[in-house]
Order: C-alpha cells, then structure tokens, then sequence
C-alpha cells in the first residue's frame, strides 16, 4: 500500500516531474518504423510522456520528432507538408527540421532574420531494432544508443509490435513482474491434465509441462535479486517429482522487462507512457541464431492484429466492449474469458482504473517483485534529484547479455545461479527479506 | 505573448468577467431566424457566455430567450411545451413567457399567488439581417438595434449562416484579422502561374489578380489603422509593376469583423463565445439591389448542409476527431492545407491550437500587428467598463452602416491609408501603430 503522495510521485511523467526526469535520461522506443516508410510521407502524431509531438521522416530519410503546436500561434503542425528537409506549417508557411531549426519563413519582412531566432522543441531518434527510438532528456546528458540484445542482432532475427495500452504505464509494468497470476489470469483448465511429465527433471521443460505446472501450482516463492541494471524476479514452483520448476523474470530501469521463457527467448517488452492515464507497450522477439522467416513474421502479425476494424488506432478488446468476454469460455477453456494472452493482462490492469489507487491495495508474498520495482524507481528517480545519475547511462551496464529462463533444477539446486550469463551483472546476496 | 493573467483576461467571458461584461453590452446575433421558424414550434438550446439558454418562439410570434433550467428544482425547459405564449415544463407545469414570467403553475395551492413571485432569466431579443439578435446586458443599459450594413439593407438582400467552432473565440477572431496566412493556408498553386496581368493598374482587381498577388507575395506591409468603432487592418503587396494591392479588413468592437473584398462585398463575421472553449460564427454577406431568389438560398442551404455531419447535423463534418478530413495528397498537388473549403482551412489550425490558445509559448513577428492591436483594444475596453466607462457605439453614436472592407490595386506613391474613405471618415489619422 502507498501513500496517494507515493502513488502520484511514482505514477506521473509530464515535463518536470521526477520520475518523468527519470524516464527521459534514457533512449526510448515510441513508434515501429514501418509506422513512417517514407521519406517525405505524412507525418505522425505522437504523445509521449505527456509531451504533444509530430514525427516526420524528411527529404533525406532523417527522422525528427518536434513539438506539434507551430511555436507561432500554436497551429498544429500535424497537418503541415513534409517536403524539401522540413515540415512546413500550413498556417504562415513556417518550416522547421528535424533538428527544430526554422528553415524558412516565406511571409516575413524581406531581408529578417528573425528565422533564426525561431525553434521548436525537438528530439534526436535513432532507428535500431525495427523501432524509433527518442531521447527526451538534456542535451548534453545523451546516452549510448540502446544495447539491449534486439538492438545488437541483425534486424533480420527480430520482431518488434506496438500496443496501445489504456492505463498508467505503472501498473502495466507492474503486471510483467507478477510470476503468481499465471495460475489464473493465464490458466488453461487443458493444461491441468498431466502431460509431458518425462521433462520432470533437471533441464528446460517443454512450453506444455511448463504450462502444467504454472497450472496446477498456484503458489509460487517469489525472490527477487537486484543486478547493476534492476533487478531479476526469481519465481520457484515445486514439480511432482520434487524437483524445482523455476521462472526468471528480468528488469532494466526505468521500465524494460525480460518475460520467462526457455533459453531467454521470450519477448522483450517495454511500458512507455504516452501520458499519465495512457502508455504503449513496444514488444521484441528475437531469434539468436537465425533469421525468422517470412511465414513466422506473418504468424506473428496476425497474432498481434487485435485492433478494431472500425478504428485501426484502438485496441479492440477494451474496458467499453467488456474486451469481448466470452462468459461459457470461461466455464469451459480458461479463467478469463478473454482471448489472446496479452488482452487479459489488458483488461486486469486497465480496469484498475486510469492511474490505480494503491492506497487500497492489499498485498502479499507474491507481489515481492512488484514493492521492489516502486523501491527501485523511487530510488532511482529522488537519487536524479540529488543529481546522481540513473544507472546504465554512461555505458558501463552489458545490457545485450540480460535474459529470461523458464528452466527445470534439481531439489537441492540453488536456484539464485540460474542462467549465469545474467548472473554476471547481478549483485549477489542482497536479499529483499 | 501575453502572461497568463492577460490570456485569462482577454478569453474568459462567463458572468461576471471583464470581457464577458464587455460583451453583455452589445447586441450579439446567435440564430438564424430560420432556425426558430415556427410559432409554438420546437425550443432550441442556446448557451452563449457559458450560460445555459432555451429560445422559441412563442404563439404571437415573439422570440424568448430564457435560461434552461427550471427556476423550481432546475429541470430543463428544453424538453417544455411550448404553447398558449409560453413554455411549460414538463416537470410540474410552471409555466414561462417571453419575459422569463411564471404565467401558469397549475401543480400549486388554488388560490396561492407564488407564481408571481417567481421569474426566470430572460433576455431581449429582435431580429434582423436573417438572425436573431440578443441582448445579454443590465436592462437600463440596452443599446440602440444593431445598426451595420447587413441591418439597414432590406432583408432579401442578406444571408446569414452560422457555425460552430470548437475553441475559444479569440483565436478564431485572430484568424480574421491575420493577412499574413493568405499566401500559405488559402493557397491554391495554380495560382502561382501569373495571369490577368491586365488588372496590374489602380482600380479593382479581378479575383485571379488578387490571388495571384497574395499566393506569390508571402510577405505583406501590415499596418493597423485605429477608428472610433475599432481599426482597419491595411496589408500592402507588391504587384510586378510596382503598384501596391491593397487589402482592407475591419474589426468593430468586440468581435464584428469585415473580410476584405472588394468594394466591402465580403463576408461580414463574429465569432460569438459559446462557452470558454467554443464559439460560433455567424456570417453575414450582402448583395445591395440585387435580391438573392429562393434558387440561390436553396443552393446556398444545399452547400451548407454538405459541410455537417450527416449523423448528427449539429456537428461540422470536418473536425479535430477526423483529422479534418484531410487529403495529403492534395497538399502536394492542389494546396497546402489539403483541407477544402477555405473556412475548414481556418478551422484546422485554429482549433488544433488547443481549447484556449497557450498565449505565453506564441513568438509573434511582424504580420502579426493586427492581432496585437485587437488584444490590446479588447482589454482596455473592458478595464475602462470596470472603471465605469462604456464601450465605443453603445450609445448609438457610431455610423456602423458605413463600415467597408475592401480589395484594391492602387499607384506606387498612393497612400493606403486614404483606401476606401467612407470608412476612413471614422478613422483617426496618424495614429500609426509601430
């Protein structure tokens, strides 16, 4: 439970706010690059951490994301031309680059040079990984371009997707780093019949004997190991052998998050708020070894086409068409009633509310993860304050090498060593309680 | 830039503000008479200066305009009945005139005389110019009738429309009285291939002249001209021979405004708040000894109606939530807005601007000047009213019939500012702004 001042402190993002300072030291993806194909094409509006911006791709290829309204009288430059280097007001012809300089001002006073007095609010992007990437913080405070394992693989070998997501970025957040829901939100009443129990032993677990036990093992012990970058969510369930059935979780301040999967190849998912009450979820998944292939990155596309026909900038499963619960599915096929996987977290964390009141929360053993991510962010963002730097922004945190598990260990095994190549960056023995 | 007291100031027009006061002394048009045709027909919901208002037109004739809210326990009078010169509510049947009198409470005591007692707000209305006019003011302040070239004309020689905008009015008042976007917002590019050049002389110019000059020529000599009704906006290009093609608007305190045209032939409009953040326009255009027939006012109703929503014709069609219907491939090839028709154009980018314009984030330059002026005219209109000092034409002392815009090609050494004297009688000479 928090305080409504710790809720608000940890939940708003605008310009100034701590945890929107936060959030704006570091390179963050807001949009997929096949969003702007073009060079010259229409530009794109774009809210992001409360700020109203237009991204354009120019004469050149360059990317600009500058603030929407016309630092003249406040048109919108949304509908301006994107022609010649630069994205043209359709109001007085004012005409800005991508680097927000005024590159033109045809109805001024011949011979001015007021032009040059003139900018408009602007962010450096870089593209990598299928995505737009921005950084919103101080200029002479950059960092690195992102490293994260997606953005160091050839583009051919990963997948990127954008979802708009109908709450607070904290709550979504918060449900990426909550092992105990998958024995309900995430249950299949099949999955409850043994099957595949020859994997009940040391070593990864086939995606069906994992289900089995996730299904039937409703409670799991919940660590979580801090690491220089954030924190890994250690999720141990006990097999009928008696062996340890365990999850990893993975958390990068301020807000990327590793979901479990063998082998760390489970997708990669980021919470970007787009302002307090909205955020979008940008979601990787990668393949380390090889290209996908044209039939999986269809597959994947028509998995992900969960939007409204009528609308294709909404979701269509969402709080005002009940996310199209199916009331005899539920009796019958999964908890939920609510189909993909990703719309019923979207309808547990969107019906909390705009921003969740968490002075009504009440919590247990399995929301460990969940108080040590509000610590982190707390931390991280009064530590910028009192002019420390979040980490990771000078380079010095391997980010390539963070990855997921979802991996079986004998009963006495530790499961604190699991996936050792994370292990690498991960500050041993500081046990949260 | 303004601070944010002074955008609070000059944009806020509920009761009881400075401007809203201002405004509450003059004569405001808010319906089409043929928006109420009917006596003992339907009532419509009016708010004007954020206040909530029902109008009909009641069994003689005469139009009401009284406050929505019941007086009793504050249901809406919308849903009333109106008949018998009156508008019962359905809720317990008391029962309003046009002066806002409870005439009929047959739900009370026989014999009780509470409804004497009881009175609704009620405002003063007249018609004239195809609209309905209300006066919003203290009662023993009401100025003469609207007096401006649409009012003195006979009826059959004027057409009013009305549309709303979805942002406050100031902004949309600024769009009037700005030359400066011509040459970008309302740009057509075949304009640019130079034709008509015969008009290149003093004297009127045809239509392609002039749009060849204002879509060529992005820079305009802009000078604020102040009257005794408000000022003249005077915006000078070059021609290729070196004469000079000059636009006039006017603005009439607070917010009545000419678009230039020749011989003052232009639109006349207002940009009248709803509420904070909504205003309407009602637009007048003139025809003197021409008579417009039934057939034009037909098409003229045809066109009109194409520009709403055909679900829910209170609404423009093209707005923020549809993007405004915008064509991007037009924009290359047609215009720069991509938006059709010419008001819409202005519409876009004067609503996208916010539900109150951010006034402490603008950079204003030199075309510009006009809007300054109006900002400036505004305010000190409504801080003389606070010290008691009424605003200009309130006592009738104004010709405003004589108000012009105007449209011209004039030699290199005349001098604008004597354009379209008839107007120029109420100027004061100058009184430069710069």
């Amino acid at each position: 439970m928090l305080s409504q001042q710790e809720n608000q402190y940890l939940t708003t993002t605008d310009p100034g706010t701590p945890m929107g300072e936060l959030f704006r030291r570091y390179w963050q993806p807001f949009l997929l690059k096949s969003e702007l194909p073009e060079n010259d094409g229409p530009p794109v509006r774009v809210r992001l951490l409360g700020e109203d911006l237009i991204a354009f791709r120019d004469t050149d290829g360059r990317v600009g994301l500058i603030a929407e309204s016309c630092p003249h009288r406040g048109a919108s430059l949304y509908f301006g031309i994107n022609q010649e280097c630069g994205i043209m007001c359709i109001y007085h012809g004012w005409k800005f680059d991508v680097d927000g300089n005024c590159v033109d001002m045809p109805s001024d006073l011949p011979g001015s040079r007021f032009k040059e007095k003139v900018h408009v609010t602007s962010y450096p992007t870089i593209e990598s990984a299928h995505v737009i990437w921005a950084y919103m913080g101080p200029a002479d405070k950059q960092p690195p371009p992102p490293s994260y394992i997606m953005n160091v693989l050839p583009e051919e070998n990963v997948v990127a997707q954008r979802t708009p997501i109908y709450c607070n970025y904290l709550q979504s957040m918060e449900g990426n780093l909550d092992s105990t829901h998958l024995g309900t939100l995430h249950m299949y009443y099949n999955n409850l019949i043994p099957a595949d129990l020859e994997y009940d032993k040391p070593g990864h677990p086939s995606p069906r004997f994992s289900s089995f036990i996730t299904g039937t093992e409703k409670y799991a012990r919940i660590d979580v190991q801090d690491t220089d970058y954030g924190y890994r969510l250690i999720a141990v369930r006990k097999t009928p052998n008696g062996n340890q059935h365990v999850r990893i979780n993975c958390l990068a301040l301020p807000i990327m998050s590793w979901i479990a999967a063998p082998r760390g190849l489970g997708s990669i998912f980021t919470q970007l708020p787009i302002d307090d009450h909205n955020c979008m979820r940008i979601g990787w998944q990668f393949r380390p070894d090889r290209p996908f292939s044209e039939q999986e990155r269809a597959g994947m596309a028509s998995q992900s086409m969960m939007m409204d026909p009528n609308n294709p900038t909404l979701r269509l499963k969402r709080l005002d068409n009940d996310y199209l619960q199916d009331r005899a599915a539920q009796k019958s096929k999964h908890p939920p009633g609510i189909w993909p996987g990703a719309e019923q977290d979207y309808c547990v964390t969107e019906t909390m509310g705009p921003i969740y009141d968490r002075t009504k929360e009440h919590l247990y053993h399995g929301d460990a993860a969940i108080v040590r991510l509000r610590q982190m962010l707390g931390r991280a963002a009064r530590d910028l304050q009192e002019g420390v730097d979040p980490p990771g922004v000078h380079g010095e945190i391997e980010y390539h090498k963070i990855r997921s598990e979802d991996i079986v260990i004998g009963p006495d095994d530790d499961p604190w060593l699991v996936a050792a190549g994370a292990g690498e960056t991960a500050t041993r023995g500081q046990r949260l309680r | 830039m303004l601070s944010q007291q002074e955008n609070d100031f000059l944009t806020q027009t509920n009761r009881g503000t400075p401007m809203g006061e201002l405004f509450r002394r003059y004569w405001m048009p808010f319906l089409l008479m043929e928006e109420l045709p009917q006596n003992d027909g339907p009532p419509v919901r009016v708010r004007l200066l954020g206040e909530d208002l029902v109008a009909f037109r009641d069994t003689n004739g005469k139009v009401g305009l009284i406050a929505e809210r019941c007086p009793h326990r504050g249901a809406s009078l919308y849903y009333g009945l109106n008949r018998d010169c009156g508008l019962m509510c359905i809720y317990h049947g008391w029962k309003f005139d046009v002066e806002g009198n409870c005439i009929d409470m047959p739900s009370d005591i026989p014999g009780s005389r509470f409804k004497e007692k009881v009175h609704i707000t009620s405002y003063p209305t007249l018609e004239s110019a195809g609209a309905i006019w209300a006066y919003l003011g203290p009662p023993d302040r009401q100025p003469p009738p609207p007096s401006y070239w649409m009012n003195v004309l006979p009826e059959d020689e004027v057409v009013a429309n009305r549309t709303p905008i979805y942002c406050n009015y100031l902004q949309s008042m600024e769009g009037n009285l700005d030359s400066t976007h011509l040459g970008t917002l309302h740009h057509f590019y075949e304009n640019e291939t130079p034709e008509d050049q015969e008009y290149d002389k003093p004297g009127h110019p045809s239509r392609r002249f002039s749009n060849f000059i204002t879509g060529t020529e992005k820079y305009a000599r802009i000078d604020v001209q102040d009257t005794d009704y408000g000022y003249r906006l005077i915006a000078v290009r070059k021609t290729p021979k070196g004469n000079q093609h000059v636009r006039i608007n006017c603005l009439a305190l607070p917010v009545m405004s000419w678009i230039a045209s020749q011989r003052g032939l232009g639109g006349i409009l207002t940009q009248l708040p709803i509420d904070d953040h909504n205003c309407m326009r009602i637009g007048f255009r003139v025809r003197p000894g021409q008579p417009f027939t039934e057939e034009e006012r037909q098409a003229i109703r045809e066109e009109r109606r194409a520009l709403f929503d055909p679900v829910d014709p209170r609404l423009r069609l093209k707005r923020m939530d549809n993007e405004f219907l915008q064509d991007r491939q037009a924009q290359w090839s047609v215009h720069p807005p991509g938006i059709m028709p010419i008001a819409e154009q202005d519409y876009c980018v004067t609503e996208t601007m916010g539900a109150i314009m951010d006034r402490t984030k603008e950079h204003l330059y030199h075309g510009d000047a006009a809007i300054v002026r109006l900002r400036q005219m505004l305010a000190k209109a409504a801080r003389n009213l606070q010290e008691g000092i009424d605003p200009p034409g309130v006592n009738g002392e104004i010709p405003y019939h004589r108000i012009r815009s105007e449209d011209i090609v004039i030699g290199p050494d005349d001098d604008p500012w004597l354009v379209a004297a008839d107007a120029g009688e109420t100027a004061k000479r100058g009184e430069r702004l710069r």
